[in-house]
């Protein structure tokens, strides 16, 4: 398969999918003068038509809430990074959704959106950023980074969740978790864990979770409302003796069973570990990769606005469940990031089964790409996302990645099938997005995660979205926590 | 076996070759989809895929209990962080209780934390190099 590995990289770089790209945000005069990046996606249902709602960082109109100097953030109380779009023609158009404002006894809502539609009520959607409650706000706000003391004590203590019962036309705070239990040598714990990430899903009985990184204690904690009418309680941690060091991702099956991946760690990398809630309990922890990168840096070998350009990045890993082949062993599948002997990023593969009891690695769907002139590729940031099929419309796999070759400040995106081609496990990855411009704060930061989605159907044909940041603005400014221009844009295709 | 596996790979290429030539001539100005690669990768296999078992266990590190830090003798990192004072000695990490209960610097899975020009991250839970800004990744973002 080495021969074929290195036919689907050369060609990676040559083939176009004929995608249909547009902007969500920065082109219209509300989202125009501020930032959006880092997005989660769903969709819903409403008056008959499929809604797309996207959710990022908002920094629309935050003016009077977050100022910034070259080397300096102040946040105040009132900041909301909570906002979102939303589009009822498949992508085409974009209407700016607002922002949700802190609800009592939180300060502010600091983003690392998550999106979920309720499994019983496709018109009703659920958003959760990280929240900072009133206890932990500084009378003269917050200055640079959120965190302090050894790192695991943040402003932030807890997030906010809302709800829309209109297809994600509006939001209404619903409810805001926090773990107050007191943790040694962490000793703002009391009024709140410093959580991190953020991912939601829902069963098709209506139950909605909600899953955050708790760096105070490195552990995964996910949250359960029987019916999405707030009252979410904590419940057990699916990783108890281990310490997680990704935010977490959950994903819901058809079967009523929630998975929940997280990187775990181990001496000097991190392993990807999965754990499956059924009937309200855990099982066993599972390891499903072998050693995977970490938020890792992307090195583009240059320089804008006279600072060098080193990529930030999210959770390496995406996954999902769906229909499975003979033998029942690629039930849930996933690709993730890792480096090779030469420093540069590829995507690595694995499967399961759908109870997660057999885990094996998929060589056939590993990703290695090279660039023109044989130059080096770094691939990153993995989305997978499953359709299970149902009568009439055949099940399908689809994942998208973003990559950088040579030393220019762009990145591609592609996409590929996760599938076989005469039994053997194949890749063939298409580019969706060639050349977009990357202008990240100082930091790195660029958004670091993008969501992938399933937005429906065009006859029999599946029709997917992909989200990335949009610098085609150009690149005015390059501080420490401030790039601009940042916006929001999608890719879309039919399969 | 070994010629079986051979012919297959170039029928793939071939294959490989025809779909890039669908895909190339196929592109125009109106969106298209990407149905060639759906002709020929089926996204689910009639028969049962060769796959390699992954190991049942990974050599995770796993979790002690977190000792609190008492005194000022933490080390302040270059990003204005700081480290533990666990048994009134500096320590580029965190406390916790060892396997005999006492308390203990390590950095996480790192017994003793992190090196003198390295500080502890507690998103990555790893050493990194000190003057590394923020977390490398900053979490709040």
């Amino acid at each position: 398969m080495k021969v074929l590995a290195g036919f689907s990289a050369m060609l990676v770089l040559s083939l176009c999918a004929c995608t249909n790209s547009t902007s969500v945000t920065g082109k219209d005069n509300q989202t125009s003068g501020g930032t959006q990046s880092e997005t989660s996606a769903t969709t819903s249902f409403v008056n008959g038509k499929t809604r797309v709602v996207v959710s990022y960082n908002d920094e629309t109109n935050e003016g009077a809430f977050i100022t910034y100097a070259q080397f300096d953030r102040t946040v105040t109380a009132g900041a909301s990074l909570m906002g979102w779009s939303y589009s009822d023609d498949g992508g085409n158009n974009w209407t700016y959704g607002g922002k949700v404002s802190p609800p009592k006894g939180w300060a502010v809502l600091w983003g690392d959106p998550a999106l979920a539609t309720s499994g019983a009520s496709y018109q009703t959607v659920f958003l959760s950023n990280l929240a900072v409650p009133s206890s932990k706000m500084p009378a003269g706000g917050i200055h640079g980074y959120l965190y302090y003391g050894d790192g695991r004590s943040s402003y932030i203590g807890g997030a906010c969740i809302a709800k829309s019962t209109d297809g994600g036309a509006t939001f209404k705070n619903l409810q805001c978790v926090s773990n107050t239990s007191s943790v040694p040598g962490v000793p703002d714990t009391p009024q709140g864990h410093f959580y991190d990430g953020g991912s939601m899903a829902s069963t098709s009985s209506g139950d909605v979770y909600a899953a955050y990184v708790d760096v105070a204690t490195g552990l995964i904690d996910v949250y359960h409302s029987p019916n999405g009418n707030a009252n979410f309680q904590l419940l057990p941690t699916p990783f108890p003796k281990f310490y997680a060091v990704s935010h977490a991702k959950l994903r819901a099956s058809r079967d009523g069973s929630i998975y929940v991946a997280a990187q775990i760690l181990s001496n000097n990398t991190a392993y990807i570990y999965m754990n499956r809630l059924v009937n309200g309990a855990w099982g066993n922890p599972v390891p499903v990769s072998d050693p995977s990168e970490l938020y890792p840096g992307i090195d583009f070998g240059t320089t804008v606005q006279g600072s060098e350009l080193t990529l930030r990045s999210g959770p390496q890993f995406g996954y999902d469940i769906g229909a499975a082949s003979e033998g029942g062993n690629d039930a849930v599948r996933m690709l993730y990031t890792r480096r090779d002997d030469k420093g540069h990023l590829y995507l690595d593969a694995s499967a399961c089964n759908d109870t997660l009891t057999s885990c094996n690695r998929v060589p056939g769907w590993r990703f290695q790409g090279g660039g023109p002139n044989n130059s080096a590729v770094d691939s990153y940031n993995p989305d997978v996302v499953a359709w299970p099929g149902f009568i009439g419309l055949p099940p399908t796999w689809q994942a998208s990645w973003a990559y950088h070759y040579g030393n220019a400040n762009f990145i591609n995106v592609s996409r590929a099938t996760l599938g076989y081609v005469n039994g053997s496990a194949f890749i063939f990855p298409v580019d969706i997005l060639q050349n977009a411009a990357v202008c990240s704060d100082t930091r790195g930061y660029w958004g670091d995660y993008d969501a992938m989605i399933q937005t429906g159907w065009s006859g029999t044909s599946s029709l997917w979205m992909r989200f990335t940041t949009d610098s085609s603005a150009g690149c005015t400014r390059r501080w420490e926590y401030s790039g601009e221009a940042q916006h929001v844009q999608q890719s879309n295709y039919s399969y | 076996m070994h010629t079986h596996r051979k012919i297959s790979n170039m029928w793939l290429a071939a294959l490989l070759l025809a779909a890039s030539g669908a895909i190339t001539v196929g592109c125009g100005a109106k969106q298209q989809s990407a149905r060639n690669d759906q002709t020929q990768v089926n996204p689910v296999s009639e028969t049962q895929p060769k796959l390699e078992p992954l190991p049942q266990t990974a050599p995770v590190t796993l979790s002690a209990r977190f000792a609190p830090s008492i005194g000022d003798c933490g080390p302040k990192y270059a990003n204005g962080l700081r480290g533990a004072c666990i048994n009134n000695q500096p320590c580029r990490g965190i406390g916790i209780y060892d396997s005999a209960g006492k308390a203990a610097c390590a950095c996480y899975a790192r017994e003793g934390g992190c090196s003198e020009n390295e500080r502890c991250d507690a998103i990555k839970k790893s050493c990194v190099p000190e003057k590394e800004p923020g977390f490398g990744r900053a979490p709040e973002d």
